[in-house]
């Protein structure tokens, strides 16, 4: 397998092919963060494909300070960053509190107590349990738990690109985690069967 | 360390970016603490679930690809369609300039810088000449230039036109190329039609006059023995004026143009000047030609054919060198008259 240095260095000098290479290389990747981030394929699939737009734009500024892979990471988070902030409107969960959604207020999940289970197992039944349970946190949370957890950034790195500082992002973190975990407990719980749950949000479907 | 403060560590401490000392009171806590101790197991777990399942890659929705591929191709059409928008509209217009400009130098620049060879002598002279005589704005260099420029161009074209009168003069002509052609004679030969010249300068009549008598008799005779007879005329009179004044006139080329009503004048001179004064209604406009005529020669196509109009060829020349201050005729009368030294012509 060619190695990114030498097929960047050939998209650099003009070689589509070698761009394309790289592309085939990355492509779902990219796709399935932004479908993480995003929630649905099709504003994932336009996140990836910006992302490598973008991604072949700037190749002539890419100056290798990272892997290419990182660097498409960081761009694609970007982008879907970019595309939370924008579609503030769908419902999401918040950890911090009651907080508005489409169905009215939800139960904090900080404590004990974990909002409407019926929906969880609905959601489990869906294609991706994790996934759900990830699309039902809040931006701010699911953009630090996929940006750490999935894309496995550091925290100086999510607070530089979330414009926030590193104890937030700690904070944001912890509770996202602990929201995941008591989920996926009591899921367990449910059915006695951790290894069921996990291999199935392993599986991601 | 209590246990609420325990649960909020856990998630640094498990990424390791607590500090030695807090995450060793939270190993201290969880040792002796099973609900936080299986509570960073469980987070442990979940962690470690989350970034097994980072692993897993998603299939493509159908059309992925094709979109991309577009998309890309859109962001690369920027490349070319700004090149092409760019660099076709840059390179049409610098070739359009580029056409203009060789287009304008073939059709003004070549004799301007034919002229400026051969009138290159006599530049010095005719800035003063023109300073002096013109009473024109003192004009840059590159005004003059471009006046030169016209005033080449307009002698040519009004010489084409004025040579239909000379024809009337044809004899007089043919002589004139025959002499022209002999390298080693033409500047003779221009000597004499600036001695002409000079001597009809002002005196048109008496030259021409003169020129019919000397010119139809011999004009190889004048050839060889210009000087002779011009001073015959009454030129070498001016002749021996004319030394000075021929350095002045060669810069007065634009006073070919003056010198041209001069020989517009001559027709007054005799019945032989009766057909010449046809072409005076003529000359002025063909004033200019004269100069040109002189320097390079196009009148002498047309003076060829009237044998008796040498003289009148001649006359213009000589007119246009003594008056004018233009460019053109003064480098070649200024050779021409220094040799022969007879151009007085003007008025003195």
């Amino acid at each position: 397998m060619v190695p990114d240095d030498e097929l960047l260095a050939r998209s650099r000098a003009g070689d589509m092919e070698a761009f394309n290479l790289l592309v085939e290389r990355y492509q779902r990747m990219l796709y399935t963060i932004a479908y993480r981030f995003l929630g649905n394929p099709e504003d994932a699939s336009d996140a990836a494909q910006e992302a490598l737009v973008r991604a072949y734009k700037n190749l002539p500024g890419f100056r290798g300070q990272c892997s290419f892979k990182t660097w498409l990471q960081h761009i694609i988070a970007n982008i879907c960053r970019d595309t939370l902030r924008r579609l503030a409107r769908r419902p999401t969960l918040s950890l911090e509190g009651l907080q508005e959604t489409e169905g009215g207020s939800r139960e904090i999940a900080t404590g004990e107590e974990v909002t409407s289970p019926e929906e969880i197992f609905l959601a489990r039944e869906g294609q991706d349990y994790l996934h759900r349970l990830i699309q039902a946190l809040a931006p701010e949370y699911r953009l630090v738990i996929i940006m750490r957890d999935l894309q496995g950034f550091t925290y100086d790195e999510i607070a530089t690109s979330l414009g926030c500082s590193v104890g937030t992002v700690k904070s944001r973190l912890s509770r996202a985690r602990q929201f995941l975990r008591q989920q996926l407990i009591r899921e367990r719980e449910h059915f006695a069967s951790q290894s069921v749950y996990i291999n199935k949000g392993g599986e991601g479907r | 360390m209590n246990c609420r403060q325990c649960r909020e560590l856990l998630s640094p401490y498990l990424d390791g970016v607590l500090t030695a000392a807090l995450s060793q009171a939270l190993e201290d806590h969880v040792r002796w603490c099973q609900s936080c101790r299986e509570e960073l197991a469980a987070l442990r777990q979940t962690v470690e679930l989350l970034r097994a399942w980072s692993e897993e890659e998603l299939e493509l929705p159908a059309g992925f690809e094709g979109r991309l591929r577009s998309r890309l191709e859109a962001a690369c059409r920027p490349w070319y369609r700004r090149l092409p928008h760019w660099i076709p509209l840059a390179a049409a217009a610098a070739i359009m300039v580029g056409v203009a400009i060789t287009a304008y130098a073939d059709h003004f620049g070549f004799p301007h810088a034919l002229q400026t060879r051969q009138a290159a002598p006599a530049f010095p002279q005719e800035e003063k000449v023109e300073n002096r005589s013109l009473p024109d704005p003192a004009t840059a260099p590159l005004a003059d230039a471009f006046s030169l420029m016209a005033t080449d161009q307009a002698s040519k074209q009004p010489v084409q036109e004025v040579t239909p009168p000379q024809k009337n003069l044809q004899p007089v002509q043919p002589p004139k190329r025959e002499p022209a052609k002999p390298a080693g004679s033409q500047q003779v030969i221009n000597g004499r039609e600036r001695e002409f010249v000079a001597g009809n300068g002002n005196n048109v009549n008496s030259r021409g006059g003169l020129a019919l008598d000397g010119g139809q008799q011999g004009q190889q005779k004048q050839k060889e023995e210009q000087k002779p007879q011009p001073g015959k005329d009454t030129q070498p009179g001016q002749g021996s004026k004319a030394p000075d004044k021929k350095e002045a006139n060669p810069p007065g080329q634009p006073g070919d143009k003056q010198l041209e009503p001069g020989q517009g004048g001559t027709p007054p001179a005799k019945g032989g000047p009766g057909e010449k004064t046809a072409p005076p209604p003529a000359g002025p406009p063909t004033s200019q030609l004269p100069d040109q005529g002189a320097g390079a020669g196009v009148q002498d196509p047309v003076p060829a054919p009237a044998g008796t109009v040498q003289p009148l060829s001649v006359m213009e020349g000589v007119y246009q060198h003594p008056e004018a201050p233009g460019g053109n005729l003064p480098p070649a009368a200024g050779q021409d008259g220094k040799p022969a030294g007879t151009s007085p012509p003007p008025s003195p």
